[in-house]
């Protein structure tokens, strides 16, 4: 019977591997969307360009990262979705719909609230709540079982009352979500590629 | 004792070599046709054999595609990346029961 721990072994092995494999996937999608936001800072506030250049970039740049995101999402789910066949083929609309609403209620609602903030604080804010919401819902359709989510989730809802804080100070609100963004996703990138590392090691 | 039936069962999956197929096409979703011998030690004849089985049974496709030359490119379904992780964790439970 020596066989049995051995093959246990070999089969914790192939589950870690495999897992980890999942968080690396993941940790790339994040590591894109740093990539689109940072190329904005870098190119346009030291080019002089008209402001529907703007629009375009970010529009293109969503456009671009849906469609890198659809691949690593066939990736990962592959590797995590439920079991449930129902349920595996149900979790891509299910992280659309997160985003959407994400989209919607941070994008479309609360920019347009007229509560006596400057224009500018209150898209900064709804792109923190943006982001919040739509990672918020990607966690809840993998079950809460990816905890290195939770700093994409935290960190812009901490940022949104220093938002409001900054808007009277001079500095660019939506620069600082930025920033905020970033650090979210960086730390959450961290907590992916440490617990793949733990995984595999 | 059900898991262990479950494995049993899995007929297709029950074979190492059809298992190291898919396992090793779970992470990676396509890999072309030539990278499995070395890595599974068998004859082209003989993965070709067990890739027809695979694909047969919904687990894999196969598809033509210009790489650095024309080359067979293996793709794991949806399908069988399911069936794949319920074989490793029936055979994980399985293991736990004996």
């Amino acid at each position: 019977m020596e066989e049995v721990p051995n093959l246990r072994k070999v089969l914790d092995r192939v589950e870690n591997k495999l897992i980890a494999s999942g968080k690396v996937y993941v940790a790339m999608s994040f590591v894109f969307w740093m990539i689109i936001m940072l190329l904005y800072f870098l190119i346009f506030p030291n080019v002089k360009l008209p402001l529907w250049t703007t629009a375009v970039y970010w529009a293109a740049g969503i456009l671009i990262y849906l469609w890198f995101s659809s691949i690593i999402f066939r990736y990962y789910r592959r590797l995590r979705a439920p079991l449930n066949r129902k349920v595996f083929r149900r979790t891509g609309i299910f992280i659309g719909l997160s985003w959407a609403i994400g989209g919607f209620v941070g994008m479309g609602i609360i920019p347009d609230l007229s509560v006596g903030i400057n224009s500018i604080t209150m898209f900064s804010i709804g792109y923190l709540s943006f982001i919040s919401i739509s990672v918020f819902g990607e966690w809840l359709t993998f079950r809460g079982s990816d905890l290195e989510m939770i700093p994409a989730i935290v960190i812009p809802i901490v940022g949104i009352p220093l938002a409001l804080y900054l808007s009277s100070s001079g500095t660019n609100p939506f620069f600082w979500a930025v920033l905020v963004v970033s650090l979210a996703f960086s730390s959450t990138i961290l907590s992916y590629l440490y617990s793949a590392f733990k995984l595999i090691r | 004792m059900d898991h262990l039936k479950e494995v049993v069962k899995n007929r297709v999956l029950g074979n190492p070599v059809r298992l190291g197929i898919m396992l090793f096409l779970l992470p990676r979703g396509k890999v072309p046709f030539g990278d499995f011998i070395p890595v599974l030690n068998i004859t082209p004849g003989n993965l070709d054999s067990h890739l027809r089985t695979l694909e047969r049974e919904g687990y894999v496709t196969t598809k033509k595609m210009l790489l650095d030359r024309p080359r067979t490119v293996v793709k794991i379904t949806d399908f069988g990346s399911v069936e794949t992780r319920m074989y490793i964790r029936n055979l994980h439970k399985a293991l736990d029961e004996v």
